[in-house]
């Protein structure tokens, strides 16, 4: 684990040799690196093949959405299963009822939980009441789509829908037609981002490694490119995500790079955590793109924080926004993790990988297996060690 | 001493279907004995190691060996949970991985591997949430066939299932015998009481009713009521019973002519036992046992004979004959009870509260059964006296006690009959009760001696031993009393508890408090009522009518003021002087005033009345001239200046 020892940072603190915020920087990046796999939790295995994508939604924290490449949508309500050992989902959308390819992104609406939006490699985003699981509408993009996101601050219902097609489109739930059209890079979007703080900033990301911030009311054109006239990640964007504060956009690349951007100083680049690991495509499929999670406390000061990034291979890579350190390695899954969710208030991490599993993961203090279990925690040597089966 | 890498090593080259035990059993010491974790660590490194060799075999035995430590150590566990996908890869030929040669080790390397991984997700699968991950991993994903494991699995439950029943049949066995061991206790504590009071009981049927050998030995037997009928009675007039030959004499005509006898019987009133003045006693007794049989013994019994069911034959060989003891008892209290019916001691207390209100209407509300009691409860007689009233309509027998039937030759007063052959059981009965008189002789003076407490739980549950529960009422599970869960009897606090009495002794009465009466300035007499002191007098003290402390000199001034001011609105008092018929009635206050007189002092207390106020005093004085205050001040200087 890459995080200090909480204890040397409290003597640290009492030192006086660090200052408050950074010592609380130091312990939320301590505590949120330091995840384990939940031992008394499990999800129930839904999908039959790669799980793209995972929503926690944002006004209780309480509903989990995975989507993925058998085309179904699972809907897990996460307290139902306090006393269960496993969770199975509440509500799905069937494998063929809904899209027809591979959903690729799915995101709750985020004023509440009784709306959410899918996009599909069929060329559709759609938009589900959460309640029966039915389709309230449609739109049709005619390409891929990647990535899909509706602006957190709920100031409008405009939805953003980056797709292979060298446009990103807003799309108005409120009139079921496309609103605006934002052109990036010909080789087509992957990725699109809402500012937290303001309903009209707009970041997108492209295969070819643009990256580049909006303004949906300007109309002539891109606010800025970040980069500094270079690609932002040469190898194309995988994923985008504002930080809390609105102040900083991380990405990650298809070399598994992770990258920190100030949304005031584009030309900038604040952090760049390379790959650590060996070259390894980050495509896995033809879902070019990853999800990316932050993690922060609520009301911490900017820059606080963890970023859980899916690293390609079986690991997702929690780092540290203000250092930009990879403080953990979270190895758990055994094929390609695609996805990761923080569920905020609870502490937890949900990723989704190409082995169809969603895996929870939570503060190691809390990773301990129930109580049942914990007999088939301890040692069962035999006292004369003579019988050979267990 | 070989190091666990040696080991594993040995183990793993040394070939054959099976790792040498010896070693094994080595390296699971090894393992086991160093706590640190390092040999442990080692010991996987090293089967990490073997399991990447290129050769199946060696795979094959390294799984083998990880399959024995993974199942006995916690740190084994987690170390390989943390290596899974290398396991995979190595042992299952996941990730595009391919197995070494040769062929038959490589699909014995996966069929194994299956086979074990398999039965760890089955066992520890609930503690170590990623083996169940990988498996659905291994299973959807990478398609492993775990057909065979299952089934190998399965063939190895019935092992499992066994072992587990065993577990649950020696903790039943336990259970059963901890339930007999209690119930031993609790019959061989009662045992004796109930067959003493079985005796009594048929020593009292002794006394009431003829046996049947007696009925037909010759005596005058007072046999059960027969309706004859079909016009035998002529027949039969003789008076039969006499004798042997009589009776034998009686049977040849009898067996002689055909002749078609009806008989009868009511079951409730089988026998024509009368409760009489003499034999009331016996009935007495009778109802003593009954009731103690239905409140106490039955109940009892029945929990035995309900828990002696439940305990299997084969846990304890006794439980069988203790089983059938019991039953005896029981059959023996049924017996006892239905000639308790025969004879008209209605066990059942609605049936006994029947024949009291047909008989006496004031004997209601008398008998409600105390359903706890050990002691022999009295019971008041409940049929009423024979001498004083009829004799009641018989069911069976209708013409019984008619005038009519006196002067039938073949009907012969069973009272007649019963003071014939009951004397020598008459003499048998006193003879039994004259200890007994005795003892209710003594009985009755310690009765008078002791002191009389009221009845409660400590009565009820005195001299106990153990108290147990859920037969009395008591719950196994009782919120105050404790659980009984494994024995059902009390704890011995609770129990303690149960036979305590709390005795609330009353606050001891206190008198009205006394006044302070000290004399006021308004004249009246302090009404504040403190048991020791004033906060204004001091002490309270007994004083006078006029307020004066009876013992001790008050401050001279003091009390005179005080005194004056009492006198003032004292009531109007009459002068002892004048009122007394004997010096003795003379109070001293009253001669003080006539002896100041005489000497040509003042009188003290009584100044004239021109130095009397008329007006009560009050605190605030009213006469007094108001101060000059800040507003009359105001208007003097505003009256300056307009000046």
């Amino acid at each position: 684990m890459g995080s200090e020892p909480v204890a040397r940072i409290v003597r640290a603190r009492a030192d006086g040799s660090a200052q408050a915020a950074r010592a609380r920087r130091l312990l939320a990046a301590g505590a949120f690196g330091a995840l384990a796999l939940a031992e008394s939790k499990r999800l129930a295995r839904a999908h039959t093949a790669a799980v793209h994508s995972l929503a926690v939604d944002a006004a209780h924290g309480r509903f989990l959405l995975s989507a993925g490449a058998d085309t179904s949508v699972q809907l897990y309500d996460l307290e139902a299963g306090s006393s269960a050992r496993q969770i199975e989902p509440v509500q799905r959308i069937p494998a063929g009822a809904g899209h027809s390819r591979i959903v690729s992104s799915v995101a709750w609406y985020p004023v509440d939980s009784g709306l959410f939006t899918t996009a599909s490699f069929d060329g559709t985003l759609r938009v589900w009441d959460a309640a029966t699981m039915a389709e309230a509408c449609q739109f049709d993009l005619e390409c891929r789509v990647h990535c899909q996101a509706m602006s957190p601050t709920g100031a409008h219902a405009l939805v953003a829908a980056a797709s292979e097609s060298a446009h990103i489109r807003l799309g108005d739930l409120r009139t079921g037609a496309f609103a605006q059209t934002l052109p990036i890079h010909r080789s087509g979007g992957t990725a699109v981002a809402w500012s937290p703080v303001s309903p009209y900033i707009l970041a997108s990301g492209t295969a070819a490694g643009g990256l580049k911030l909006w303004d949906i009311r300007q109309a002539g054109g891109h606010l800025h490119a970040f980069g500094d006239g270079a690609d932002a990640h040469p190898a194309g964007v995988c994923g985008l995500l504002f930080a809390a504060d609105g102040r900083r956009l991380v990405s990650s690349g298809a070399d598994a790079g992770v990258r920190f951007w100030g949304v005031d100083a584009p030309h900038s680049l604040l952090t760049d955590v390379p790959s650590d690991r060996e070259s390894m495509s980050r495509r896995y499929g033809a879902a070019g793109r990853c999800e990316l999670a932050i993690a922060a406390a609520p009301g911490d000061e900017a820059g606080a924080g963890v970023v859980f990034c899916p690293n390609g291979d079986t690991t997702v890579s929690a780092i540290d926004i203000a250092s930009g350190r990879r403080l953990a390695a979270l190895d758990g899954h055994f094929a390609p993790t695609l996805c990761a969710a923080w569920r905020p208030g609870h502490a937890e991490l949900y990723t989704g990988g190409a082995d169809s599993n969603v895996l929870v993961w939570c503060a190691s203090a809390r990773a301990a297996p129930s109580e049942d279990a914990t007999g088939l925690l301890v040692d069962t040597w035999s006292e004369s060690e003579s019988d050979g089966a267990p | 001493m070989l190091t666990p890498a040696e080991l594993v090593e040995e183990l793993t080259t040394a070939g054959g279907d099976a790792p040498d035990t010896q070693q094994l059993r080595a390296l699971k010491a090894l393992c086991r004995d160093d706590h640190s974790g390092c040999a442990l660590q080692a010991a996987f490194g090293a089967l990490l190691a073997a399991l990447g060799k290129r050769h199946a075999q060696v795979r094959v035995a390294a799984l083998q060996v990880v399959h024995e430590l993974f199942c006995r150590s916690h740190g084994f566990r987690a170390l390989v949970v943390g290596q899974l996908s290398q396991l995979f890869k190595l042992a299952f030929g996941a990730y595009g991985a391919r197995l070494p040669p040769p062929v038959q080790h490589a699909t014995r390397l996966q069929r194994l591997a299956a086979e074990y991984y398999y039965a760890w997700v089955e066992r520890y699968g609930t503690a170590y949430q990623r083996l169940v991950y990988g498996f659905r991993y291994l299973r959807f994903v990478e398609l492993v066939d775990f057909k065979d494991a299952v089934r190998a699995y399965r063939h190895n439950a019935p092992e499992r299932v066994r072992r587990r029943q065993q577990t649950h049949a020696d903790n039943r066995r336990e259970c059963m015998r901890r339930l007999l061991v209690a119930v031993r206790a609790d019959i061989a504590a009662m045992r004796q009481q109930i067959v003493a009071s079985l005796d009594a009981l048929e020593r009292c049927f002794a006394i009431l009713m003829p046996d049947i050998a007696d009925m037909f030995g010759g005596h005058a037997s007072e046999d059960p009521p027969k309706e004859r009928a079909g016009g035998d009675e002529g027949d039969d007039s003789n008076d039969w019973g006499d004798s042997d030959d009589d009776l034998d004499a009686v049977l040849a005509v009898m067996a002689a002519n055909r002749q078609a006898i009806e008989v009868s019987i009511d079951p409730d009133r089988v026998l024509e036992t009368e409760e009489t003045a003499s034999n009331a006693a016996v009935f007495d007794a009778i109802r003593d046992q009954v009731q103690l049989f239905a409140q106490m013994y039955r109940p009892r019994i029945d929990t035995w004979l309900a828990k002696l069911a439940r305990v299997d034959p084969d846990v304890d060989p006794e439980a069988q004959q203790l089983l059938e003891s019991v039953r005896g008892l029981r059959d023996r209290m049924d017996v006892a009870w239905a000639k308790c019916r025969d004879l008209g001691v209605g066990a059942l207390p609605l049936r006994r509260r029947q024949d009291a209100g047909a008989s006496d209407e004031d004997d209601d509300f008398e008998d409600v059964p105390d359903t706890h009691d050990h002691g022999p409860v009295p019971v008041r007689p409940l049929l009423p006296k024979t001498s004083g009233k009829p004799a009641k309509r018989n069911a069976v027998f209708s013409l019984l006690g008619e005038p009519v039937i006196a002067g039938d030759p073949t009907y012969v007063d069973p009272s007649v009959l019963r003071t014939s052959r009951a004397g020598p059981a008459r003499t048998q009965h006193t003879a039994n009760s004259t200890p007994q008189g005795e003892l209710s002789a003594v009985e009755e003076r310690l009765r008078e001696s002791a002191p009389v407490v009221s009845y409660g739980p400590d009565l009820l549950y005195w001299g106990q031993t153990e108290i147990s529960a859920n037969t009395t009422g008591l719950e196994v599970r009782h919120r105050f009393l404790g659980s009984a869960r494994d024995e059902p009897v009390l704890s011995d606090a609770a129990r303690r508890g149960l036979q305590m009495r709390a005795v609330f002794l009353p606050e001891p009465a206190r008198g009205p408090i006394k006044a302070c009466r000290a004399p006021l300035k308004d004249g009246r007499l302090c009404p504040r009522r403190d048991l020791a002191k004033c906060p204004f007098h001091g002490p309270i003290v007994p004083r006078d009518e006029q307020g004066r402390p009876a013992h001790g000199p008050a401050p001279p001034e003091s009390a005179d003021a005080a005194a004056t001011a009492a006198a003032d609105d004292a009531p109007p008092r009459v002068s002892s002087v004048a009122t007394a018929e004997t010096p003795a009635d003379l109070q001293w206050q009253d001669l003080e005033d006539l002896v100041s007189k005489k000497h040509g002092a003042p009188a003290r207390r009584r100044p004239g009345p021109a130095a009397k106020p008329k007006r009560p005093r009050s605190t605030l004085d009213s006469t007094r001239k108001p101060a000059a205050s800040g507003a009359d001040r105001l208007r003097q200087i505003t009256s300056r200046r307009r000046k």
